[in-house]
């Protein structure tokens, strides 16, 4: 029974042979060399009738001499399809280029690209403001274009221009709102969104090839192409702002779910504020909230979240922003709420908005009460997440800030030489805080101000009006332990310093002396603010925390202590002088954080019996977890065990 | 070079515009080699069963037939128990009807067709093809048991 075979006649895919699958030639197209029709192409049928068979694929016919039916294309045809086919080709073509024709003058802001004029010739390096003091502060920078050929010149001489390109939208907005109107080298930074255009190769419908172009070559959404018109009208910049309107919103959003999570645009801000002064975020911690022992990272978060806040308060003058004055600091009403009225009744509630630059006082004040909150509420905890939420720095500083420990003393002998630009950034803290005496005229110092500001630092006014009584409240009564280890530790690391400095000379000289002088007519005060005057100068900047500021200390009575003893028993305040002083000595941030913790691992077991509420101490094992590398350092161990010695010390003494 | 380029087209085909019933796809190891699968049809006593064949492309395709073979055992008077076919399209000329213009996806349909429809005057296996013949009823139970036997769930 002859079976019906179904013939695959691929009808639509006319231009293929059957046999060969190959596209038919033109020639091909009128070639049947078979009388049934079946068309294969002159490679096929040339082969079937010198080595195969002789019979059509298809009835099994042998082929005649001839093609059954083949009408060789004439010239003219030959031509024409050939026209065609290149008619089709430039339609196709055209079609695409007449879609971008119009994108030529079309400009796009990118959202993740700073555009800043007016940077002095100092700072027209890529490198330079791709550092952590500078643009590299607010978030990861994918790439810097300095064009020096900016007319842009007023009286200051020639200025640079320069993109900034970000990873992120919400780094670049953040960048903008801090560096605009900023005053620096004599000239005032105007940022704004970048625009770009279209690549013309892109426009032309052509592969670009150009490695790194900055233009674009995909189509851009809407809202953000802009004709030179638009520009004109000033659209852009109305885009821009609507930008930054949402970021505010979310920080807003984000601020109102709780003191704790803090959006992550703040932690963005938080953490690149850290970056740049690795120390100070450690450092301002630890003598906030580690200096009432019960180191609550609610209350590391946000203390350090108001000292952000201020500085976009403050950059809000400059800015005109006022739109930033809507947005409240987003951590603090919770705190507050959780204030227990009797333990602090003497603070007040601090204004939300601070409109004019003479609240300085009030925010420090402010800032103050939040640190001295966030160390009477007992119910923030520092969690693991809070602490690894700043691991990353940590790391960087792993990486970037330890340096070999024979060379612990460098930075001292190299003072006076150190340019603080010229620094690598790992090194730029360290030196810096150190550096400040020194550096003092290489600034003008009517910019610092600003360009502190600008990247975060900020001088904070000196705090009076605490009484002792509540200072003593701060020292021993509200945390747990009823001594900070923080302090502890940053005795003992005085006590090394002090050893160490007794090599150094210009150690010697300046830092205890200064301290001494300073600590014996101060009023009690609290700890971080000196560190932050410490550390708000990344660049160096004229500020000098040992003139320019007191240091109220402990009300202590015995001036005929010992040098150590008096450092030991008297100020937070002087300890984190000497722990800076430490940390230029062990540049390393971890050890700082080691000790810290190894401390209050000693004083847990020390102070165990008089300890009455034990919760806090549970999150220093999560702590110390978190910094497992920092055992390895064999200056750490000793540095240990003078800590223990002091502590102990200490201990018997109270 | 004309065997893998048609090949490749027509198993691209294939995956295009698949038969009902019938999936294949190239071996792994070897290019020349495709595995497919046939379910047999409603209403034959090889419904449900699921049978597997290797088909074998020679080198001087598709001027030369590919070689298809059951590797699933089957009753039918026109497979032997090897899993060889006894199909005119799968056999060159003057004893077959191969054909350049056919390709393995219409082998594979055809050897559909012929499990559906025996061909009991050209018979292979003599024994099934007589049962076939004059006793179909239980050619069908044999072959309804020989399928859920070998080609069920496999």
């Amino acid at each position: 029974m002859p079976i019906q075979i179904q013939e695959i006649n691929n009808s639509e895919e006319i231009s293929d042979c059957p046999l060969c699958m190959e596209p038919l030639e033109v020639d091909d197209i009128n070639f049947f060399p078979c009388v049934c029709g079946y068309q294969i192409c002159r490679f096929c049928w040339h082969r079937i009738r010198t080595d195969e068979n002789g019979l059509c694929p298809a009835c099994r016919t042998s082929y005649p001499e001839d093609p059954a039916e083949f009408k060789p294309l004439t010239g003219s045809d030959l031509q024409k399809i050939r026209h065609e086919k290149r008619q089709k080709e430039v339609q196709r073509r055209q079609k695409l280029t007449d879609g971008r024709r119009h994108l030529a003058n079309m400009r796009v802001l990118q959202k993740n690209l700073v555009f800043v004029i007016g940077l002095s010739q100092r700072l027209s390096d890529q490198e330079i403001l791709k550092r952590q003091e500078y643009f590299g502060k607010y978030g990861k920078i994918v790439k810097v274009v300095i064009n020096n050929n900016t007319a842009y010149a007023g009286t200051q001489g020639p200025s640079s221009s320069a993109y900034v390109t970000y990873s992120k939208m919400e780094e670049a907005l953040r960048a903008i709102q801090s560096v605009n109107n900023v005053y620096i080298d004599g000239r005032t930074l105007k940022a704004s969104l970048g625009t770009t255009k279209y690549c013309s190769t892109y426009l032309k419908n052509q592969q670009c090839h150009k490695t790194d172009c900055m233009y674009l070559h995909e189509l851009a959404e809407d809202d953000a192409s802009f004709t030179k018109e638009d520009m004109q009208a000033g659209k852009h910049q109305d885009f821009e702002q609507r930008l930054i309107h949402q970021l505010l919103q979310k920080d807003e959003d984000a601020g109102n779910l709780g003191s704790e999570s803090i959006s992550d645009l703040d932690r963005i801000t938080l953490s690149s504020e850290s970056i740049v002064t690795s120390t100070r975020q450690r450092r301002h911690s630890g003598s906030s909230s580690g200096s009432h022992q019960s180191s609550k990272k609610g209350g590391t978060e946000s203390s350090q979240s108001s000292s952000s806040l201020e500085d976009s308060r403050s950059m809000i003058h400059k800015n005109d922003l006022k739109k930033l004055n809507s947005s409240p600091p987003l951590p603090l009403p919770h705190t507050q709420q959780s204030i227990p009225p009797t333990t602090i009744p003497s603070l007040q509630e601090p204004p939300n908005h601070i409109e004019d630059s003479t609240y300085n006082n009030e925010q420090s004040n402010e800032k103050f009460q939040k640190d001295f909150i966030s160390l009477a509420t007992e119910k923030l905890k520092l969690s693991g997440n809070g602490v690894q939420q700043y691991s990353p720095f940590q790391r960087f500083h792993q990486n970037n800030g330890i340096t070999p420990n024979s060379n612990i003393s460098d930075p001292f002998h190299s003072l006076p030489t150190h340019q603080p630009f010229l620094h690598n950034t790992t090194d730029t803290t360290w030196l810096s805080s150190v550096q400040q005496p020194q550096l003092q005229d290489t600034i003008p110092i009517k910019s610092s101000n600003d360009w502190e500001a600008a990247f975060g630092f900020r001088n904070i006014p000196v705090m009076t009006s605490q009484t002792p009584q509540s200072t003593k409240q701060e020292e021993s009564g509200d945390d747990d332990l009823g001594f900070d280890p923080w302090l502890e530790c940053n005795k003992g690391l005085a006590d090394l310093i002090a050893k160490e400095s007794a090599t150094s000379k210009s150690m010697v000289g300046t830092w205890p002396t200064n301290n001494q002088i300073q600590n014996a007519s101060q009023t009690s005060y609290f700890a971080h603010k000196t560190d932050r005057l410490i550390n708000n100068n990344p660049f160096g900047l004229k500020s000098n925390p040992y003139s320019n500021h007191e240091f109220p200390t402990y009300n202590n009575s015995s001036n005929s202590q010992s040098y150590l003893d008096r450092n030991l028993s008297s100020s937070p305040r002087k300890l984190t002088e000497w722990q800076s002083g430490l940390r230029a000595l062990l540049p390393t941030v971890n050890i700082n954080f080691a000790m810290d913790n190894a401390t209050s691992t000693v004083h847990q077991t020390i102070r165990q019996p008089h300890t009455q509420t034990q919760a806090t101490m549970s999150s220093q094992p999560s702590m110390m977890s978190s910094q497992p590398s920092m055992m390895s350092s064999q200056s750490f161990n000793d540095v240990i065990t003078t800590v223990y010695d002091v502590t102990t010390f200490y201990d018997v003494k109270w | 070079m004309q065997r893998s380029l048609r090949l490749k087209r027509e198993l691209h085909m294939l995956a295009q515009n698949p038969s009902p019933g019938i999936s294949c796809w190239q071996d792994e190891n070897q290019i020349n080699v495709i595995h497919a699968q046939i379910i047999g049809s409603d209403g034959t006593p090889y419904a449900g069963g699921i049978f597997s064949i290797e088909v074998s492309v020679p080198d001087r395709y598709p001027f030369e037939p590919p070689k298809a073979r059951f590797m699933t055992p089957i009753y039918h008077p026109n497979i032997d128990s090897g899993g060889r076919i006894c199909l005119d399209t799968l056999k060159m000329p003057p004893q077959g009807a191969w054909k350049p213009s056919l390709n393995i996806g219409s082998i594979l349909t055809t050897i559909q067709l012929l499990m559906s429809e025996p061909n009991p005057d050209d018979p292979l296996m003599a024994d099934i093809s007589a049962e076939y013949k004059f006793d179909k009823p239980m050619f069908t139970q044999k072959a309804i048991e020989h399928t859920r036997q070998h080609a069920f769930g496999k």
